[in-house]
C-alpha cells in the first residue's frame, strides 16, 4: 500500500475531519485535504488526482450518497476508492450505498482498528483485482 | 338565566297581553304594536348571544393569557435553542482544545520514541564492545542532549495532558444545560397533554407515520430511532457479506 496516496477527507464538522485525519497520519497517511460538504468536494475530485475518498453521509449541501453517486457516474472518477464513514445505520442506507459502488462502510462511533482494516481491506481488493 | 318553562310561560303571558293591546287598537296601530313586541323579543334574544359570546372571549382569553403558554413560547423555547447552541459550540471547542493538545503530544512522543531507538543501537553496539573511541564520544554527548530534551519533553506531555484533562470540562457545563432543556421538553409536553385534554380530543398517534416523516438521521440511540438501524459496525459489517459486498 502506497502510503503516498492522495487522500480527500470530507465530513461538514471540522473536529471528526481532524479525528480522520490525525488517525490517517499515525497510520502513515500523510497526504491528506478535507472538505466541509459534497458540493465542495466534487470539484477538488474532478480537478485533483485523488486516490481515496473518505465521505460523511449526512452533509447539508450535498450529502454523501450523492458524492457517491456523482463520482461513479463522472468516467474520470468511476474506479475511485470510496470508504463512507457515518452516523447513518439503517439498513436501507447500508444497502443503498452498497449498490451506489461504495467501497467500504464504517459506522459511528468507530475505533483507529476498524479504520485501518477497512483501508487495509479495500486496497487488497483493489490489488486482488488488478 | 331561567329555565325554560319559566321562559315559555312568561313570553305565553307576554302574548296574551300584546292580543289584549291589539284589540284595542286599530289598523296600522295594531301592526305597530306587533312590530314594538318582536323588536323587544329580538333585542333580548341578542343580549343573550351577547353574554354568551363575551362569556367565550373571556375563558379563550383567560386560557391564552394564563401564563405558561406565552411564556413558553415567548420566552422559555428561544432560550432553549440558544441553550443548545451553547452545548454545540462547548462540546465543539473542548473537541478541538483536545485535538490542538495530542497535534502538539504527537510529534514530541514521535520524536522521543525515534531519539531512543537511535540511541538504544548505539548503545548496544557499545555494549558489544564493537564501537571506538570517537564514535563513543559521539554517543555520549548524545545521550546527554537526549537526557536533557527528555526532560524537557515529558514536561511538555504532562502540561498537554493536564490541559485535555481540563477541557473534560464541558461535560458538566453542557450536562446543566441539557438537564434545564430536558426539563422544559417536558413542561412543553404536559402543557399539549392538557390541551389536546381540553379540546376534548383523543388523538391516535400514528407512530409509524411520525418516525418516516421526523428526520430519523444521526446516531443510533438505543430506544429512540431503532427501528431499521443495524447494532454496531459487526452488524454492518455482515450484512454487507450477506449482501455479497
Amino acid at each position: 500500500m502506497d502510503k503516498n496516496i492522495k487522500i480527500l477527507v470530507v465530513d461538514d464538522f471540522s473536529t471528526m475531519r481532524r479525528i480522520i485525519k490525525n488517525l490517517l497520519r499515525d497510520l502513515g497517511f500523510n497526504n491528506t485535504a478535507e472538505a466541509d460538504d459534497g458540493t465542495t468536494a466534487l470539484p477538488m475530485l474532478q480537478n485533483g488526482n485523488y486516490d481515496f475518498l473518505i465521505t460523511d453521509w449526512n452533509m447539508p449541501g450535498m450529502q454523501g450518497i450523492d458524492l457517491l453517486k456523482a463520482v461513479r457516474a463522472d468516467p474520470k472518477l468511476a474506479t475511485l476508492p470510496v470508504l463512507m464513514v457515518t452516523a447513518e445505520s439503517k439498513r436501507d442506507q447500508i444497502v443503498e450505498a452498497a449498490q451506489s459502488g461504495v467501497n467500504g462502510y464504517i459506522v459511528k462511533p468507530f475505533t483507529a482498528v476498524t479504520l485501518k482494516e477497512k483501508i487495509e481491506k479495500i486496497f487488497e481488493r483493489i490489488n486482488a483485482s488488478a | 338565566m331561567q329555565d325554560i318553562a319559566t321562559r315559555v310561560a312568561t313570553k305565553k303571558s307576554e302574548l296574551k297581553s300584546l292580543l289584549a293591546m291589539m284589540d284595542q287598537v286599530e289598523g296600522v296601530e295594531a301592526l305597530n304594536l306587533l312590530d314594538e313586541f318582536v323588536k323587544g323579543h329580538e333585542a333580548s334574544l341578542f343580549q343573550e348571544i351577547g353574554k354568551l359570546t363575551r362569556q367565550l372571549h373571556d375563558s379563550l382569553s383567560t386560557f391564552r393569557v394564563d401564563g405558561r403558554i406565552v411564556d413558553l413560547a415567548e420566552n422559555e423555547i428561544p432560550n432553549a435553542k440558544e441553550r443548545l447552541k451553547y452545548v454545540m459550540a462547548t462540546t465543539e471547542q473542548a473537541a478541538q482544545k483536545v485535538i490542538n493538545a495530542i497535534e502538539h503530544c504527537v510529534p514530541i512522543s514521535v520524536g522521543l520514541h525515534e531519539a531512543s531507538i537511535n540511541l538504544l543501537e548505539k548503545w548496544t553496539k557499545f555494549t558489544r564492545r564493537e564501537m571506538d573511541v570517537a564514535e563513543f564520544r559521539l554517543m555520549s554527548q548524545e545521550i546527554e542532549v537526549f537526557l536533557g530534551a527528555a526532560t524537557d519533553d515529558s514536561d511538555r506531555l504532562h502540561r498537554s495532558l493536564n490541559e485535555m484533562l481540563m477541557a473534560q470540562d464541558y461535560q458538566d457545563l453542557t450536562g446543566q444545560v441539557l438537564k434545564q432543556v430536558i426539563d422544559l421538553v417536558a413542561d412543553v409536553e404536559a402543557n399539549l397533554v392538557n390541551l389536546i385534554k381540553i379540546t376534548g380530543e383523543k388523538v391516535a398517534v400514528d407512530r409509524k407515520r411520525l418516525m418516516k416523516e421526523q428526520q430519523n438521521t444521526g446516531p443510533r440511540i438505543a430506544g429512540v430511532n431503532d427501528d431499521g438501524r443495524m447494532n454496531g459496525q459487526d452488524d454492518v459489517d455482515d450484512l454487507l457479506s450477506s449482501l455479497g459486498f
